[in-house]
């Protein structure tokens, strides 16, 4: 167990399908403020975990708290409900809605205590103050001001990358988990990427599931390898790239 | 760039993807792709999760389309043909899910393959009695339902499936993905076999080391563009490669 | 191995209930089972490999038994019945093959919804087909001697005829099951009933079967068709609307694309309904339990044939809750094709749409003053029924349009609408606003209620279920007054005299001739009392209640659209969008569709209490299954997911009625007609059309859903971009998996 209270931690969780462990007793504490990636070959249980994590899917066995709380037993609105925030693959925003509606819709979210039932059933969008000056921070925050009033689907590739993460931050959460944020991007997308979530989530802790080695090295404060659904290694950049462990697993132990 | 000649050279070319964009609506997977294989040749597409393998895959069999560029087998231009005219003309796809169907028994997928599949007279047909031949824990259960074979057996039975619809190329995805490391070596040992055959084989691995140890050649695909082809020794030996693509050493 | 079934299920029940059921008993249930094998089999084989739910299924049943029945007439009933048993079903297979070719395939790649609207528009058609060539009265289909009469056995006198059913459908039954386990294309049928994309993948164009599967499915149900009626009954127009929602129970019962599921379904329900539940059963007497045990058991069997055509919805109900997969099937993935909702651009911008509303508003408002010069299918009745069901319409696309759910059942709500307001008036209060009051209360309760059970199965499933409860409803409308009597007279709490002086629904009659005042505790006016004079203009009492109306739909449209502005219509947008993502912004969708659900019973509710004001008399009609169908058709008519494009498809709905039922009006139609290659055939019979219009009215849908899928709405955007190319059907792949490969 860590000093501090961990802001998300997991207890001996396990997740089989039919008689496969896919996540097989796996304990991980993540402190405030920290960023931390989750790495393994693949097949080792990442997205797995990254589900267990948000809600995705139910675990078998073992306990998720975040924040000091049981959530295990929590769908996913109740965790994001509490402060987690989840970043899609693929931009995974509301195509059909302005870049502003996107955004106002999970500021919406959080500030619904602010508004009565007749409120929430009658009152236009537009007239909640509050909700709009929040939305139009973040837009301005995440450099999308000037095109708040466009569909998303009509927006290029970067922006809506940036519209995702907007969305994410809209949300104020305490905790940001993101799965693979740069798959099918080239070097300098993946760059702007990178550049983006450490500009504006700088308070926020967060939870990175990727494959890309050579990213989570440069960016990450912690660092958990996963293997057959267990933890193989755990510790800083450097002390995982010097891991012999690490290495035997990534080159596979079939052959040799 | 374009198609590559082979170290080896002068066999025919089986399979020639040129220059290839596709991908699902609007995200665009693959960038201007291009591969060959050829006659009886085990080729092996390598690269990370999302990197394009997959869908280098339906591309060739006819799921995608491509935006730009072509893709020909045995010199004939395929790229806007579904899959059941790429089936018929002996291109086979073992999907990594399997697919087997879970309510047809063991006999009654095979012999589905074999109402359909290649028409072709040049196809390598084998007929449900050489497979089960083959697969000997396949002909133990020819009566069973799909459903009730476990991962191994489905991919055996989904390599058979191939086989009995006269594959001529069989593209082969993830075929030792969630198997046990003593199932994984048959699943190569059948690959050979198979590919002895003269059947050749476009396969997709995240395992390196089964492309490596099957393979004549590799491509190295990252974000949809394939960066790096040459032999399994070449590929072995060659750490800015897997460090760089692959994350398969630190 | 389903012989095997048969065989088991006639074991125990011959064997172990000999004394629970009669043989006779026995016999009904299974003669009406096998039917209803050799319906539901088709139906549920074509919705397994195409995924295509087929409404249409009771029309081609229905022309089996017409067939035949024109067939028999002639040739007698000797060698004609012969004839006819195996030319009927033929003819019928060759109509299935058709519309698989020239309507079902078009739509493959699009949402399955589609295809429930499209066969719905094919009952219209074929529905009127069948009164246009055989006429509406009723035919018989004479039988061969052999096979009439009774038969002796066993000391017992049996129908002939009923094991003539059951060998003859049996064999049949039998006859398919071996095509499907041991032919080629009984093989590759069941294999695409699984996975599609693997058949294409093995090289076989499955595509090219569904032709031959719809057309033995529809050649299946004309077999049934014909046996039934040649032994109970007549051959009348309504016996495809009749047995197509059973066949439906049966289905999915058994579980959607499952032949066995089918037989065992259709033997299932046709003993649950003929043997048990009709004749009733006597009290269990078990020599082990005890009798405080059995006494609860009795009390309910007791009460079975008082609920005689319910329990088989609320089976359905149970089963597509707790196992939506059914008995036999397989869990059915749904197709991701794409929900076309009703576009908002073209040339027309928000304040150019916002001006052009105020303007029809004015001139709806302006009708009645000058309707003595109006031709008479623009009468002011006409519109008040055109504005009644715009706001049903309206009720259904704020959840249909918004959260991208289909409700087959909303019948429900216009019936307990009409229903309660109904009771009310008839039976305690006169006051209007009491009677809305009081129905707008329950609607919102029974919406709460099935949006409970029913928001947590999906797309196809929630149709269903819809279905159920609306069926649910429909049948219990003609037993409530016998259960208020019965419960009166069993409790303290009510005198059975006052029971049966009170008429909650009136039975199969209905509520007739109840009148309102507008008012509260007897204080108000009753319109038909009222005049008022503006000058040369005198507004009389169904004036006033047009403009009530008027109000109460435009007031409708504002508070509806209003809700879609705010926070909670921001979530339901959300939803249509994207429901996973909603969920992981922190919201439960599954709580705003049954927010909005409530909210669209509500206004459904509300529709229902019109009606009944208007018309002073409700029936069991309000809530069949029919209107459930016809205001679906119009919401796409008119364009989901934009409130007012469904009350533009209501108008049109009734103004096409009207146009076609009146012969002077028929110029314009003919020329419509010849632009889609129909003006020949229009001229030719337009007297006939006047009386079948709604044949007219259903080819009209049926090229809608073809053609024009997000409705008239989009019509001003196709107008902008010229060529519609978008919704070319040609360019829509025949590839009915949409997108997910």
């Amino acid at each position: 167990m860590a000093t501090d209270d961990p802001m998300l931690r997991t207890d001996g969780l396990v997740k089989e399908f039919g008689n496969f462990a896919a996540i097989d007793g796996v304990d991980i504490a993540v402190q405030p403020g920290e960023f931390r990636s989750i790495i393994g070959p693949n097949g080792a249980g990442k997205t797995t975990m990254f589900n267990l994590i948000s809600g995705g899917l139910d675990a078998t066995e073992g306990a998720v708290y975040f924040d000091g709380e049981d959530v295990t037993d929590l769908p996913p609105e109740e965790r994001i409900q509490r402060g987690m925030g989840r970043s899609f693959q693929i931009s995974n925003i509301f195509g059909g809605l302005t870049v502003r509606e996107n955004v106002r819709l999970a500021v919406q979210s959080r500030m619904r205590d602010s508004y009565s039932f007749r409120e929430a059933l009658f009152k236009p969008t537009g007239r909640y103050d509050d909700i709009n000056d929040e939305t139009d921070e973040i837009l301005g925050r995440i450099d999308l001001a000037d095109i708040a009033e466009e569909e998303a689907a009509a927006l290029p590739y970067g922006d809506k990358r940036r519209l995702e993460i907007g969305v994410v931050l809209a949300t104020e959460p305490e905790l940001v988990l993101f799965d693979e944020p740069t798959a099918g991007m080239g070097p300098e997308e993946t760059q702007s990427t990178i550049d983006l979530i450490e500009e504006v989530l700088v308070e926020q802790t967060l939870i990175l599931v990727e494959h890309d080695i050579e990213l989570v090295m440069e960016i990450s404060d912690m660092i958990t390898v996963l293997n057959h659904g267990q933890v193989l290694a755990e510790g800083t950049p450097e002390e995982i790239a010097d891991n012999q462990d690490v290495q035997d697993a990534y080159l596979g132990g079939m052959t040799e | 760039m374009s198609p590559t000649v082979a170290p080896d050279g002068g066999r025919e070319v089986v399979l020639s993807v040129d220059g290839v964009d596709a991908g699902y609506g609007e995200t665009q997977v693959l960038r201007d792709l291009s591969l060959s294989v050829e006659e009886g040749e085990i080729v092996s597409l390598v690269g990370r999760n999302g990197a394009g393998k997959t869908t280098t895959l339906r591309t060739i069999n006819g799921i995608l389309t491509p935006t730009a560029g072509t893709v020909s087998y045995r010199g004939e231009d395929i790229s806007g043909l579904d899959q059941t005219a790429t089936a018929k003309r002996g291109i086979s796809l073992v999907p990594e899910e399997r697919q087997i169907f879970p309510e047809l028994s063991v006999m009654e997928n095979l012999r589905l393959a074999e109402f359909g599949g290649a028409t072709d007279d040049a196809a390598h047909s084998v007929s449900v009695d050489e497979a089960l031949g083959m697969f000997e824990n396949l002909a133990e259960r020819t009566d069973n339902p799909g459903s009730s074979l476990s991962g191994g057996e489905q991919q055996m039975l989904a390599i058979a499936r191939a086989l009995v619809a006269g594959a001529d190329l069989i593209l082969l995805d993830e075929p030792t993905e969630g198997l046990a490391p003593y199932i994984v070596q048959d699943v190569m040992d059948i690959v050979e076999d198979i590919n002895e055959r003269g059947i050749s084989v476009l396969l997709v691995e995240q395992n390196v080391h089964v492309g490596l140890e099957l393979a004549d050649r590799n491509y190295v695909i990252d974000q949809g563009r394939i960066v790096w082809e040459g032999t399994s020794e070449e590929l072995e030996s060659n750490r800015a490669i897997l460090d760089r693509h692959l994350g398969v050493s630190v | 191995m389903y012989a095997g079934t048969i065989q088991s299920m006639l074991d125990v029940l011959s064997a172990g209930t000999a004394s629970f059921i009669s043989v006779q008993e026995l016999l009904n249930g299974l003669t009406v089972g096998m039917v209803y094998v050799l319906l539901a089999s088709g139906l549920s084989v074509i919705f397994g490999v195409m995924h295509v739910i087929n409404f249409a299924h009771g029309e081609l049943y229905a022309f089996g038994a017409y067939f035949a029945a024109a067939i028999v007439t002639p040739l007698g009933g000797g060698t004609g019945f012969y004839v006819a048993l195996v030319v009927a079903p033929l003819l019928v297979g060759v109509m299935g093959v058709a519309i698989e070719r020239f309507t079902v395939r078009p739509l493959y790649g699009r949402d399955p919804l589609y295809h429930i609207l499209l066969t719905f528009g094919l009952v219209l058609v074929l529905n009127d087909l069948i009164k246009l060539i055989w006429g509406t009265s009723p035919r018989r289909i004479a039988r061969p001697e052999y096979l009439t009469g009774p038969i002796e056995m066993v000391g017992m006198t049996f129908s002939r005829y009923s094991f003539f059913i059951i060998g003859f459908g049996g064999a049949l039954a039998l006859g398919v099951w071996a095509l499907l386990k041991y032919t080629r294309y009984g093989l590759i049928i069941r294999a695409g009933a699984q996975d599609r994309r693997m058949v294409r993948n093995l090289g076989i164009s499955i595509d090219r079967y569904y032709s031959l599967v719809f057309g033995m499915g529809a050649a299946l149900a004309a077999v049934a068709g014909l046996i039934f009626t040649a032994g109970r009954g007549q051959v009348v127009p309504g016996i495809g609307f009749d047995i197509i929602i059973s066949a439906f129970v049966i289905v999915v019962l058994g579980g959607l694309g499952s032949f066995r599921g089918a037989v065992v379904g259709g033997l299932g329900v046709g003993l649950l309904q003929e043997s048990i539940i009709r004749p009733g059963v006597p009290d269990l007497q078990l020599p082990l339990v005890p009798e405080n045990v059995l006494a609860p058991v009795n009390m309910v069997l007791g009460l079975l044939p008082q609920l005689e055509g319910m329990v088989i919805f609320v089976l359905m109900i149970g089963v597509l809750i707790f196992r939506p997969r059914g008995l036999f099937g397989t869990e059915f993935e749904e197709d991701s094709g794409e929900l076309l909702t009703g576009s908002s651009g073209g040339f027309l911008t928000d304040s150019g749409r916002f001006k052009l509303g105020i303007a029809m508003i004015g001139l709806l408002a302006l009708v009645p003053l000058g309707s003595g010069m109006l031709p008479s299918p623009l009468s002011v009745r006409l519109i008040m029924t055109m504005l009644t069901w715009g706001l049903f319409a309206l009720a259904l696309d704020f959840i249909m349009g918004y959260t991208g759910l289909v409700s087959l059942g909303h019948a429900l709500f216009w019936g307990i609408g009409a229903y309660v307001s109904g009771t009310v008036l008839f039976n305690f209060t006169e006051s209007a606003f009491v009677a809305a009051g009081v129905a707008l209360l329950v609607g919102g309760l029974v919406a709460w209620i099935v949006g409970y059970f029913s928001i947590r199965v999906h797309g196809v499933y929630f149709a269903m279920i819809t279905l159920a409860f609306a069926e649910l409803f429909h049948t219990s409308l003609t037993k409530i007054d016998g259960w208020a009597v019965g419960f009166c007279e069993t409790t303290p709490v009510c005198s059975a005299e006052a029971a049966r002086d009170i008429q909650l629904t009136g039975g199969s009659e209905g509520l007739f001739g109840f009148s309102s005042y507008w008012g509260l505790g007897g204080v108000g006016v009753e319109l038909e009392e009222i005049g008022i004079f503006l000058g040369p203009v005198t507004l009389t009492g169904d004036l006033l209640l047009y403009y009530i109306i008027l109000g109460v739909v435009v007031a409708s449209f504002f508070i509806t659209r209003r809700m879609l502005q705010s926070p909670f219509g921001a979530v339901l947008k959300g939803i249509r969008e994207n429901e996973q993502r909603v969920r992981f912004l922190g919201y439960d969708p599954t709580v705003y569709k049954r927010r909005a659900f409530v909210v669209s019973g509500i206004f459904a509710t509300l529709a229902g209490v019109i009606f009944a004001l208007n018309e002073s008399f409700v029936s069991p009609e309000a809530a069949e299954w029919l209107k459930s169908g016809e205001v679906v058709v119009m919401v796409i008519l008119g364009g989901m997911g934009t409130l007012f494009g469904p009350i533009l498809g209501a108008f049109t709905f009734f103004g096409l009625e009207a146009l076609l039922q009146e012969e002077t009006l028929f110029g314009p139609f003919i020329w419509a007609g010849s632009l889609v290659g129909l003006g020949g055939p229009i001229e030719g019979v337009s007297a006939t059309v006047a009386e079948r219009w709604r044949l007219f009215l259903g080819s009209t849908f049926v090229l809608f859903v073809v053609f024009l899928p997000r409705g008239l709405v989009s019509v001003p955007e196709l107008v902008q971009q010229r060529v519609p190319t978008r919704f070319d059907p040609t360019n829509v792949p025949a590839d009915p998996e949409g997108g997910d490969d």
